[in-house]
């Protein structure tokens, strides 16, 4: 291998590392938006939801109904699917996850455990087994080096870029942001402090759901929705969430950043280069695995969150 | 009809070995295994791989409870430090492991086609004495299970077991080692699922990596919140009733134009608003567990 010249060997290296990138970028948007929602509400509602990655589903197809359905067209139509999907998300808190939690904290993990089969089992029964697509037209890939990346991969990346500079500024700068990180910490002393911590907690569990909505909408978007979207993600965004500290915003967003770039990049690492011995390349249908493998560890060894953020009883 | 009322009473049977066995773990302990399924496809599987390396049945039931329990008491290890739904991740991410190693792994599992042809203990028995050994088999490895579920839960072990789950604080303050006692009732409840996974394998002389797939843990959780969580009547119950609901929706295509291809996602939907019904309105299910109150306000 020595013959070859750095021009070459920078070429070869972007080969590789521009498609790294897009891939990355682009898994971080889908996997940051729905654990951020799970994040923040992981602290208010004090159990682990497992259906929260099941409002990504539920706001894709909302949004394929709306779009093609009621003739909205893609944008609007995905708009009108996030607000349904925060709209559902809010009445199960209300009236479904409220109770369950007043029982014990079981019952409300059994609770959804149950809900997240009840939305995919309705999803099978009136739209079918088969992934659907958005009705998107077909758009030339804009290329970079020797990679394509294709126009909505580049509104998924930017368009969550903006979401999460809003959702900051509005949790740092405005009383309604203030209100939320309060209710969060320490319900019982916001409550005293008067503030309404039920209002405040619809309206978190609304973003919340909302923000997974617009996650499952930017899959769609990018390939295709189907109903295993909810469960594929699950994982994964568990590891995200405790990763970066429930509750911490930017946590969720680095925390996804890294394990996006770990499924990238492990399946593409040759491991008998590494140990000197044949080509050994992990299989691509392991990709899941990086998620399985990571909510285990960082859940046995960092269960506090890796930047020791937020934090939970271990 | 008899075939099918033959079939039905077999498969409750081997449900009732997974509700014994999530009992012990959910019912009596608190323990949230969201991973069951991964003991069912432990015995499952163990029987599938040493049939097709034409072993002898009862060495893949042996090599299924033997793996099963190790893997339990590893997973039983795993709460030494972890909150209780964090535990259920756990559990449901191991699982998750298990059934994507058991779809990538064909030379071992035969991947996503699974193992058929699995010769069972009666496979020579044909027709109707045939179907009927099956039934007298599960319920009577049902009814096993069910003893050592019960002796388990009514002695010392069981007491401490229910102490863990309401006041795991105090039971560490009396001198009980919570990691120690986990361990131990995962070690032991693995065991009976794996024994009905092997024995389900070994029935319908099947195995592939759907049946692997979380909800069937999420089948096994309803059966003991309809039955009454914590309570192993209440398991074996549960676990009819399930059967026989699943059973029953197969008829339902007759009455109501279902097509073909939603049949299972109704039967799920039926399954799944029960459960959601029964943890609305009595999260403590038909039979109710009795736990002895001692009045401390004399």
């Amino acid at each position: 291998m020595g013959d070859q010249n750095p021009d070459h060997s920078r070429t070869e290296a972007g080969r590789v590392l521009v498609p790294i990138l897009i891939d990355t970028l682009v898994r971080t948007s889908q996997l940051s938006l729905v654990a951020v929602g799970l994040s923040m509400t992981w602290g208010i509602v004090r159990f682990a939801n497992v259906a929260h990655v099941q409002y990504a589903p539920v706001g894709a197809y909302f949004a394929l109904v709306a779009a093609s359905g009621l003739g909205l067209g893609v944008v609007a139509g995905s708009l009108v699917g996030i607000v349904a999907a925060g709209v559902v998300g809010v009445l199960l808190h209300l009236f479904f996850f409220r109770r369950l939690s007043s029982f014990s904290s079981a019952t409300a993990l059994i609770g959804s455990l149950a809900l997240s089969i009840v939305i995919t089992a309705s999803i099978q029964a009136i739209a079918g087994p088969r992934p659907e697509r958005l009705p998107l037209p077909s758009a030339p890939g804009i290329p970079i080096g020797d990679a394509f990346v294709t126009r909505a991969q580049v509104y998924v990346v930017v368009l969550t870029a903006v979401i999460f500079v809003a959702l900051f500024l509005v949790l740092s700068f405005t009383n309604l942001g203030r209100a939320i990180r309060c209710v969060a910490a320490n319900p019982d002393l916001a409550s005293s402090s008067g503030i309404d911590v039920r209002r405040i907690s619809t309206a978190v569990v609304f973003a919340a759901a909302a923000l997974a909505a617009t996650g499952g909408v930017f899959i769609a978007v990018d390939t295709s929705m189907s109903l295993e979207m909810g469960s594929t993600l699950l994982l994964a965004v568990f590891a995200a969430v405790t990763m970066g500290g429930i509750g911490s915003v930017g946590g969720s967003l680095l925390a996804a950043a890294i394990l996006a770039l770990a499924e990238s990049t492990v399946l593409r690492i040759d491991f008998g280069a590494v140990f000197g011995s044949h080509p050994l390349l992990i299989p691509i249908s392991y990709r899941p695995a990086v998620g399985f493998v990571a909510v285990i560890l960082v859940m046995l060894f960092r269960p506090q969150g890796l930047f020791g953020l937020g934090g939970r009883r271990a | 009809m008899l075939d099918f009322a033959l079939y039905v009473a077999t498969i409750a049977a081997v449900y009732a070995l997974f509700a014994l066995s999530l009992n012990l773990q959910a019912g009596v302990t608190g323990l949230l295994n969201f991973g069951h399924v991964a003991f069912f496809g432990v015995g499952a599987y163990s029987s599938g791989i040493v049939a097709l390396h034409g072993g002898h049945w009862l060495l893949g039931v042996l090599v299924g409870v033997v793996v099963s329990s190790l893997l339990g008491a590893v997973i039983g290890r795993l709460g030494r430090t972890l909150a209780a739904d964090y535990w259920a991740i756990v559990t449901l991410a191991v699982a998750e492991c298990l059934r994507l190693v058991v779809v990538n792994e064909g030379d071992l599992t035969g991947g996503p086609q699974g193992i058929s042809g699995i010769a069972g203990p009666f496979s020579s028995v044909s027709g109707l004495a045939g179907s009927l050994s099956w039934l007298v088999l599960c319920v009577v490895l049902a009814a096993l299970a069910y003893l050592v579920a019960e002796t388990l839960t009514g002695m010392q072990f069981g007491r401490v077991l229910r102490l863990l789950r309401e006041e795991p604080m105090l039971a560490a303050s009396l001198g009980h080692n919570i990691t120690a006692e986990k361990t131990r009732v995962l070690a032991v409840a693995a065991p009976i699922a794996a024994v009905g996974g092997s024995v389900y394998t070994l029935y319908i002389s099947y195995i592939g990596p759907n049946q692997l797939l979380p909800i069937e843990t999420f089948l096994v959780f309803t059966m003991l919140i309809i039955g009454g969580i914590g309570n192993n009547r209440g398991a074996v119950f549960g676990a009819l009733v399930i059967q026989l609901i699943y059973a029953g929706s197969r008829f339902l295509k007759d009455i109501f134009p279902i097509p073909d291809q939603s049949a299972s996602s109704v039967r799920l939907l039926i399954v799944g608003l029960v459960l959601t019904a029964f943890l609305m309105t009595r999260p403590e299910g038909l039979f109710a567990e009795k736990l002895r109150r001692i009045d401390v306000h004399q």
